[in-house]
């Protein structure tokens, strides 16, 4: 029998005005012991499945029909207390955001021991000698500390690791993953990877692993399931699956992973001029005072950074969380003060598309009103010039022209950061900077996003200053490519260079994470 | 743009038809609300007094229509003032942080510090009893609570995409305070003066009632309430009338704020 | 530790600030005390005696210091109009108001604590809506209104109590509390009604995020996960409210005497604000600005203990 059966399962959700389908017909098993993926974009439905599984859904808003079995047994058909017996001992559950999953206010050994708590009659010095173990069995060092410790004091794959620690602390059969590594960078996201693989095989865990990310599912799933808008697109072996898809949508969701591709680009043409030099730029934060009187200290966040971009190119920065990617974006445009050094650009308003495409165009205006926005600040044109302007514009993004009148919230996450490169491209700047301009994207927006950036780039001979964790992003798209770690640039070159010869064995690291096969 | 809640309008057609009532004794009210009758001393409710007639015989229709005007000009002047004040403090304190932002914030903790109605209760013994001392009292003593809100959420607007674009797009500060960021807090203003509105009518309520608000023979809702203690089982319709009129007017608008703040997800 | 030391300092920054605040309204505002204390009739020598003696021809910050010092000693300073100490008239009446104020704020607990957890574990409910309903209305209720109601319910129909028939605590401690009980209601209840709307919708806000899915995903009942995860982080936006409702109480008292015709502190203010008698006038602000300052202190350092994640800087 199977640990985990699935037969037409479909969710409804009945609050809006009309009931709304987000998962039809999904069947599947999931055998013990195997680990079994779940592929999808946004709004395919794969985190509701898991909730749903998980009895997290029983709702008066939700219809749930078709059976969820567990060895032969409907959870659909339990009662609460039932399902309260499965949650946590046969079934454990992480979740995608490991900062907001655990309870702020409780210690970690608190939440790592609640199952235990629960569905065991152990004593407090058991369920303490039990979280301890678990602890160090997902790799955390210092569990003493951490075992006394609340949330905030850890970092994000720490935070990750105390969630799965609690979720197998009762050794479920059924670990559900919901995009589990999402949030984390991407060095942990790999240790996180085999963290699950090694829990796996070493307690005969099964794992259902949601993601959106394709490479990670194959790098831990026996088979996968692809699913789109509430329906399975195709089932089978991870392999298999990879190698020869059968449905449409499979070969284009596998076709728009970035890989160590690289786009056609024109060869640069020799002595260019350059648009941003930056010179032995060094930055630094204020350091929260340790004592009520003491002198403040700062923080160097940026250690003698020196490059130059040229007229027309992509050059590309890569490095993980708090490496002070950021500070230098922000150093560059004059909003860090606090720094030394030169930076020599002929821009005037020096701009840049933000990450979060979504807070960073204002909730109360047209996009019409926000590109003409740095017109009306900074040029004296007529409305007639600047009407033509964002005509102009809205073409070279590739948005039709109908959407001018609408307002952010109106727009899908492509449609609003196709925007924002147009609103940063209104005062036809020499360079723009880009922060990670298409990791909160899907996939296969993402490809779009990155080659209508290229067109740009050969159209309007801007250049792009490009901030990404994901070097295979980097490499697509960049003619340069810096490494930074801790603030230092620890290994630059062409994109080329960097990928075939990396030097730095940090780089090797990235290069690995990211599924390179040098 | 979005639609509101039916608390929102329940909330919006109480305080409307209330405000009606009181705009209307502005100009005109069935009798004059002064005029002593001796014949109609308590007199109970009839066709010709709907709501009786109090102590010396004044028709209390009348009075609470006159008596609510002078609380809504009182209660207008000091959100006015009052929000005025805290808006300007507010945006400077959390857009710009710093020192600026240090020394404002202790001074409204200080100014916090005091119990609305009591420092009203000192500017009056200090300055006299009258509606603008009244207003200027209350309208300062209610500044600090608006500065806060409206800090909080410049503070937290401070950082968000669309400031930091605005900032790139060549804005100057004053534009990026008023024309970018306040319209998108405004459901959070309306909210804040809605209640700041409420606290208004309620306190200078209090404040006529002890005696020290609007002066005698002038009719005011609060001291009517208090003239009408001395016939509490006599004639209880003396302070239900003036009571009610009060609450429905503060539920009013209490209902339009939460509808509001639940509208909007 | 250091974060108490660090607030104590702000703590005793903002005492000074309001002090002086307190200290300057009542010597620039309202002219001469010397000619207010003798009257027009005075003649000029006993008016520079009298000026002498209360130390007005020394500098200003110096009379501020002197003032402070005498009022941390506990010398509030001398009435006006009755010429004896303020500080004994103060304390002879403070009893009654901490009394009636104590009482109030822990009606406001009792209350509001079960009625928001109920309503927030039937949110959308019938139940809910009828807590909701209830209270969007007794916010709207002035206490000096509800106080008159009570008064005529309680006191003249139902005879529950002698409206206007205050007994001291000395007389008889049973009468004095069972008459005290009927304002601090009146006190409490628009009070305990926000509280329920804060703590409800404080409670519906943590019930939304993801950390109560987490914990109903190891098999924890909703009772559980009310009371085990939900309740202590909800605490924390009601614990800033319960230390403002604070001030509101005390404000609410002086008033609700008048009502209810309580001897209290609120009776000497009105009768000192009618009189002009200044020091008086001044020692009960400066006391109730103390108050809320050391309980919104106390406030701070409970929300301390609650949240764990609470930054030094304030």
């Amino acid at each position: 029998m199977s640990l985990l059966k699935l037969c037409n399962l479909s969710i409804t959700f009945l609050d809006g005005k009309e009931p709304e389908t987000v998962v039809q017909n999904l069947s599947m098993t999931i055998e013990a012991g195997e680990k079994v993926g779940l592929v999808g974009e946004s709004g395919s439905g794969k985190t509701i499945s898991a909730l749903a599984i998980a009895g997290l859904l029983k709702r008066k808003d939700v219809r749930i029909e078709g059976q969820i079995l567990l060895d032969g047994r409907d959870l659909l058909a339990c009662t609460d207390r039932e399902i309260r017996e499965v949650q946590g001992k046969e079934i454990g559950m992480i979740f995608q955001e490991p900062m907001t999953s655990l309870n702020p206010s409780r210690t970690i050994g608190w939440q790592v021991e609640e199952a235990l708590r629960l569905h065991t009659n152990l004593n407090a010095e058991e369920r303490r000698a039990r979280a301890m173990e678990a602890l160090r069995e997902v790799e955390l060092t210092d569990t003493e500390r951490i075992y006394h410790t609340y949330p905030h004091a850890l970092s994000g794959g720490q935070r990750q690791r105390v969630m799965i620690a609690a979720a197998m602390i009762c050794r479920p059969r059924l670990l559900l993953a919901d995009e589990p590594t999402t949030a984390l960078d991407v060095t942990v996201q790999k240790q996180m990877i085999a963290l699950l693989h090694k829990l796996s095989e070493t307690h005969g865990t099964a794992i259902l692993f949601i993601s959106h990310d394709l490479a990670l599912v194959r790098t831990l799933c026996d088979r996968m399931l692809v699913l789109r808008q509430g329906k399975t697109v195709e089932e089978g072996a991870t392999e298999q699956i990879f190698t020869a898809p059968q449905k449409e949508y499979t070969k284009e969701l596998l076709a728009a992973v970035p890989k160590f591709e690289r786009f056609p680009r024109p060869l640069p043409q020799e002595d260019r001029e350059s648009v941003l030099q930056v010179s032995d730029l060094c930055a630094y934060y204020p350091m929260e005072s340790r004592k009520l009187f003491q002198k403040k200290q700062k923080k160097q966040v940026l250690h003698h950074i020196s490059f130059a971009i040229q007229q027309g190119e992509i050059v590309g920065l890569v490095g993980e969380s708090g490496c002070g990617k950021t500070t230098l974006a922000k150093a560059i445009l004059g909003l860090h003060r606090d720094d030394t050094g030169e930076i020599t650009h002929r821009t005037e308003h020096p701009q840049m598309v933000f990450q979060d495409a979504g807070s960073s165009l204002n909730p109360s205006k047209t996009v019409e009103w926000i590109l003409q926005e740095p017109l009306r600040n900074v040029t004296s044109m007529s409305a007639q010039e600047m009407q033509e302007r964002v005509t102009q514009m809205l073409q070279l993004v590739q948005l039709k022209d109908t959407l001018r009148k609408r307002y952010p919230w109106q727009l899908s996450g492509g449609q609003r950061q196709r925007v924002c490169i147009a609103a940063a491209l209104m005062l036809q700047p020499e360079f723009l900077i880009a922060d990670e301009p298409v990791s909160a994207l899907d996939v296969t927006v993402q490809k779009q996003i990155l080659l209508m950036l290229q067109d740009i780039v050969q159209k309007t001979k801007v250049s792009i200053f490009m901030i990404s964790h994901d070097l295979r992003v980097v490499y697509q798209m960049c003619d340069h490519v810096l490494v930074m770690k801790d603030g230092l640039i620890v290994e630059s070159g062409t994109a080329e260079e960097i990928y075939r010869h990396p030097k730095h064995s940090y780089t090797k690291a990235l290069l690995e994470s990211a599924g390179a096969s040098t | 743009m979005k639609r509101l809640s039916i608390t929102f309008w329940i909330g919006a057609v109480l305080a409307g038809s209330i405000l009606l009532f009181f705009l209307i004794g502005c100009f005109w009210t069935p009798y004059d609300p002064q005029a002593m009758n001796a014949s109609m001393k308590l007199a109970g409710i009839s066709i010709a007094h709907p709501m009786g007639c109090d102590a010396f015989g004044r028709d209390v229709l009348s009075r609470v229509m006159d008596g609510g005007t002078s609380t809504l000009l009182v209660a207008c002047g000091t959100v006015l003032l009052g929000a005025g004040l805290g808006i300007v403090i507010g945006a400077i304190s959390g857009y710009f942080g710093g020192l600026a932002d240090t020394i404002l914030m202790r001074i409204a903790d200080a100014l916090l510090a005091f119990p609305s109605v009591l420092l009203a209760l000192v500017v009056i013994a200090l300055l006299g009893t009258g509606e603008i001392n009244v207003i200027l009292s209350l309208g300062i003593a209610f500044a600090p609570s608006f500065a806060r809100v409206v800090r909080g959420e410049f503070l937290r607007s401070r950082y968000l995409g669309y400031v930091q674009a605005a900032r790139l797009a060549g804005a100057s500060h004053a534009r990026i305070l008023f024309v970018h960021i306040l319209p998108n807090i405004r459901s959070v203003l309306i909210s804040a003066v809605l209640i700041g509105f409420n606290n208004a009518v309620l306190s200078e309520a209090a404040l006529s009632y002890l005696g020290i608000g609007v002066q005698p023979p002038q009719a005011s809702l609060g001291s009517m309430l208090a003239e009408s203690q001395t016939y509490l089982l006599t004639a209880p319709s003396l302070c239900i009338f003036p009571g009610v009129a009060l609450i429905l007017l503060v539920l009013g608008f209490g209902l339009m704020g939460d509808g509001l703040s639940t509208g909007r997800k | 530790m250091k974060y108490a030391g660090k607030k104590l300092v702000s703590l005793l920054m903002t005492l000074l600030f309001v002090s002086f605040l307190v200290f300057w309204a009542f010597a620039v505002i309202p002219g001469d005390p010397a000619l207010a204390q003798l009257g027009t009739n005075a003649t000029p020598e006993r008016l520079e005696a009298l000026r002498e003696e209360m130390g007005l021809n020394v500098p200003f910050l110096q009379r501020y210091m002197r003032w402070l010092l005498h009022f941390c000693k506990g010398d509030l300073g001398q009435s006006y109009s009755y010429h004896i100490p303020v500080s004994d008239m103060i304390l002879e009446k403070l009893p009654i108001s901490l009394c009636m104020t104590g009482m109030a704020f822990v009606m406001v607990l009792l209350i509001s604590i079960p009625l928001g957890i109920l309503s927030a574990k039937h949110r959308g409910g019938k139940l809910d809506t009828v807590i909701c309903a209830g209270n969007q209305v007794l916010m709207s209720v002035p206490p000096f209104f509800s106080g008159i109601l009570i008064t005529l319910l309680f006191g003249m129909v139902l005879h529950w109590f002698t409206p206007g028939g205050f007994v001291s605590m000395q007389q008889n401690p049973a009468g004095f509390f069972g008459y005290l009980l009927f304002p601090a209601f009146a006190i409490a209840l628009p009070k305990a009604a926000m509280a329920v709307k804060t703590l409800r919708s404080a409670l519906v806000t943590e019930l939304g995020k993801d950390y109560p899915r987490t914990a109903y995903s190891r098999g924890n009942t909703r009772n559980q996960v009310l009371y085990g995860h939900v309740l202590k982080n909800a605490m924390i936006p009601v614990l800033t409210f319960f230390g403002m409702a604070l001030s509101d109480i005390l404000t609410g008292s002086i008033i609700i005497e008048q009502v209810f015709g309580i001897p209290g502190i609120g009776r000497i203010l009105l009768t000192s604000i009618m009189n002009r008698d200044y020091p008086v006038v001044e020692a009960i602000i400066m006391l109730m600005a103390i108050t809320v300052i050391v309980v919104n202190f106390l406030v701070d350092l409970l929300y301390r203990k609650l949240d764990p994640q609470i930054h030094v800087e304030t």
